[in-house]
């Protein structure tokens, strides 16, 4: 049990540091993304748009 | 002639019937109604009740190694850890994150939810299993299918066929499972609380999410790397909107194929002599603990961010942190508007809906980089 208790330890720890680090990868890529998108702008370039599909193009 | 006939008659399959198989006939016809009639987890349950009836079919061969034919799909498509990735290159495709990246704290619900996984592989190990066939149990609490097909095939594939049965049954419950407890741990009043709407991510935001996630999450869980980046890269494939023929493929005809090959052999694995023990009772009975906790943990952790936030979180929310897309946030909304008719928390549900299933992939990374 004594092995238990330590994977149930490091297993919330780890998913708790994982997701905490999901969050901040989440927040710094906004943060950049806005940056980018910021400095197109003041380049007159407009912000990333969806580009039209591709349907006839071969592998 | 008659020798001949006599003989035909005891190598028939009639002659090998046991008990046991007629059992494991009854859930197959069980599973297969439940599908075609209550329309429970249908894509699923469908062929792995098939399969069932397959594998307790006597001296058909078609699970046996390096010859039968489900045994191949079993062999090649799981073992070689195949279709669990495809299934989530599909499902990658098909996941909108803005809901998650308009409200970045609504991951924390998605992370609490896995409480339920771990929990249950502890209560699992209490009961006496082993370490692996205790994680194999509390990773049905993710509410996630494919990852528990995943996580099960590595490290117990003697638990397949129960756990992603259970993975599959208990997911289609759902709506049954989670508002009695969503409404036992909340009040009217936090049943009533309106959000805020969050921000509107830009498109290059979403574009570079898949990229930073994989990157992320790889580095620190190396074993769930084939998961993770089947997921982000069908997301990739829908966000960029430059391979739309790739996103419709991943979505549509290659999920599709890869579910038939996924259902087929899962319920191929189960038959009587392996299935037919106190065992599955027990890891039913413990997948039902582990989606009620998972549920539980992550209504809780939102009522705790509420202690510490102005910005309040209708906690009911919390409870769409368990992986199931998206019945868990439909079953959210459904209960917030009993409580007010105006409040529309499907798009809020969301969020923490796909935090969970990155959630549980973390989880099942965490249990194969310790036990494996």
């Amino acid at each position: 049990m004594r092995e238990a208790v330590s994977v149930f330890v490091t297993g919330i720890v780890g998913v708790f540091a994982g997701m905490a680090l999901l969050y901040l990868t989440v927040r710094l890529n906004a943060f950049v993304a806005g940056k980018i998108d910021a400095w197109r702008a003041s380049r007159g370039e407009p912000a990333a748009e969806p580009k039209a599909p591709v349907e006839d193009q071969l592998p | 002639m008659m020798k001949g006939f006599d003989s035909l008659l005891v190598q028939s399959g009639f002659f090998h019937m046991t008990l046991g198989m007629l059992v494991m006939w009854v859930i197959a016809f069980v599973l297969i109604y439940l599908a075609i009639a209550k329309d429970f987890e249908p894509l699923l349950l469908l062929p792995i009740g098939f399969g069932i009836l397959l594998a307790n079919l006597p001296l058909s061969d078609l699970m046996q190694p390096g010859q039968g034919l489900l045994w191949r799909f079993y062999h090649h498509g799981i073992q070689w850890e195949i279709i669990p990735p495809l299934i989530f290159l599909g499902l990658g495709a098909l996941t909108d994150f803005r809901p998650m990246l308009a409200n970045p704290r609504l991951i924390f619900l998605g992370a609490a939810a896995q409480g339920g996984v771990y929990v249950t592989f502890f209560v699992a190990r209490w009961a006496g299993l082993s370490l692996v066939q205790a994680a194999s149990i509390g990773i049905i609490g993710g509410a996630d299918g494919p990852t528990t097909i995943y996580l099960t095939s590595k490290l117990a594939p003697e638990l397949l066929g129960s756990a992603a049965v259970a993975a599959y049954s208990y997911m289609a419950l759902v709506p049954i499972i989670q508002p009695p407890i969503m409404k036992g741990l909340t009040t009217k009043a936090e049943r009533v609380i309106r959000m805020k709407k969050g921000r509107k991510p830009s498109n290059l935001e979403v574009i570079m999410f898949p990229l930073a996630t994989t990157i992320v999450v790889v580095l620190l869980v190396p074993p769930a790397a084939a998961l993770i980046s089947m997921f982000m890269l069908g997301n990739l494939f829908r966000e960029a909107k430059v391979v739309d023929r790739l996103t419709k493929a991943s979505q549509n005809e290659l999920l599709n194929i890869v579910t038939i090959f996924l259902g087929l052999p899962v319920g191929a694995t189960m038959n009587a002599d392996t299935f037919l023990r106190p065992r599955a009772i027990l890891i039913f009975l413990l997948g039902l603990v582990a989606f009620g906790v998972s549920t539980a943990c992550g209504v809780l952790m939102a009522k705790g961010m509420n202690l510490v936030s102005s910005n309040k979180i209708n906690p009911l929310i919390g409870a769409a942190g368990v992986s199931a897309v998206p019945m868990s946030a439909r079953v959210v909304h459904k209960v917030g508007s009993e409580a007010d008719k105006k409040n529309y928390l499907l798009m809020y549900a969301m969020g923490p809906n796909v935090a969970g299933v990155i959630g549980t992939v973390i989880a099942a990374g965490v249990f194969l980089t310790l036990l494996r």
